[in-house]
């Protein structure tokens, strides 16, 4: 590069030229145009890369370490139910006006909407008063005994094998609900932010 | 600005506060405004360039990976949209006439220094585009080989290899003008 010195010093040394002024409000009102129109809002929507609040890191990696976390998984289960009572209400119209069947298996979707509005309640008042979550704990224990009770009833009603399997598949399933949401809850009440008599406790 | 204060500022951006976006606008005008001026030859395309730099990095912004510098990826949107317009306006480009309105004001330099200064930017805009950005990047930039070879995405042998071959052109250049 040595025979080219004199021309890279000629090129170093030319004039560093100065922006206009306005150059830096002219941008900033472009970046304000831009910010206002649908295709930005509508990519960053999209495609932002978005970072877990600190409460959903711990609900994925299993931790419960907040009375919102609770009552977040609560209210996803008593959506559950809501949907699954919904959906066999609407789908079973026919089958539920049919006054042969047994009672106790027409009030099934009945049932699963009550526990859905029981589990919802519950996670408003989690929410709201983070002390009764204890009350909320029982609550879910005698909800998930009770399944269990309505599983062993409907084995002896149930004659079809498909419809066992399937009322096996759904009490399973709410067993394990049941399960989570318990441990969960104990999870919280163990980890010592949690205290009947003063209320809730910021940190300990 | 150190890197991560850079990183700070755009993740302040993106959470909502635009305002913080002049702070990097402010760090990096010149070196943006001054490339395009090199490239382009033209005060106005350099300011509408920079403009558009500046506009198009905003908009992109979430793409930016915080870990790596912001006036590589910064650099590598304006050589884009500089190499961009220079295709559209072939036909009407500078064939060695330049707007040598900033360099004419107050110059401290003698007048001889001067006018081989203009001399010099006027071979340079004589040059293939593709080896003037190149040296203009390397010597007038102060840009290390490897962070040309990042913006121009060229490998660093031919980046090496186009600046020595940009360098002989450029001196036959002004050979032919009797700068030399």
């Amino acid at each position: 590069m040595e025979e080219f010195a004199d021309i890279i010093e000629k090129i170093e040394n030319q004039k560093t030229i100065t922006p206009p002024d306005n150059l830096v409000y002219q941008i900033m009102v472009g970046v304000k145009k831009v910010e206002s129109g649908i295709l930005y809002k509508f990519n960053r929507f999209l495609f932002q890369p978005r970072e877990l609040s600190s409460d959903a890191v711990s609900i994925l990696s299993g931790k419960i370490i907040s009375p919102r976390q609770c009552s977040f998984l609560l209210l996803i289960i008593g959506l559950f139910y809501l949907l699954m009572g919904l959906f066999a209400l609407w789908g079973l119209k026919d089958v539920l006006s049919n006054s042969n069947i047994n009672l106790w298996l027409r009030v099934q979707p009945y049932l699963s909407i009550l526990s859905a509005v029981l589990i919802i309640s519950m996670a408003v008042m989690v929410s709201q008063k983070p002390p009764t979550i204890i009350f909320a704990q029982y609550g879910i224990i005698a909800h998930t005994a009770f399944i269990v009770v309505n599983a062993f009833i409907l084995e002896f009603m149930l004659f079809s094998p498909q419809a066992l399997v399937f009322a096996l598949v759904l009490t399973a399933a709410a067993i394990v609900f049941g399960v989570l949401l318990i441990s969960s809850i104990r999870s919280f009440i163990k980890s010592g932010l949690l205290t009947t008599r003063s209320g809730y406790a910021q940190n300990t | 600005m150190d890197q991560k204060l850079e990183a700070e500022i755009v993740t302040k951006v993106l959470k909502g506060d635009r305002q913080g976006y002049s702070l990097l606008v402010e760090e990096y005008k010149a070196p943006i405004y001054n490339l395009a001026y090199r490239l382009t030859g033209n005060l106005g395309d350099a300011e509408d360039l920079t403009q558009d730099t500046f506009i198009r990095a905003y908009q992109y912004l979430w793409r930016y990976d915080t870990r790596k510098k912001f006036f590589s990826w910064l650099y590598t949107i304006a050589f884009n949209l500089i190499k961009n317009h220079y295709k559209k306006n072939k036909k009407h480009n500078i064939s060695g006439e330049l707007n040598a309105h900033s360099l004419a004001d107050d110059s401290p330099s003698p007048e001889a220094q001067f006018i081989e200064t203009q001399e010099i930017t006027v071979c340079l805009l004589r040059l293939e585009y593709k080896l003037r950005a190149l040296l203009i990047m390397k010597y007038q930039q102060g840009l290390s080989l490897e962070e040309i070879a990042k913006i121009t995405g060229k490998s660093l042998s031919a980046v090496k290899m186009r600046i020595y071959r940009g360098l002989g052109k450029l001196k036959e250049l002004m050979n032919e003008r009797d700068i030399l």
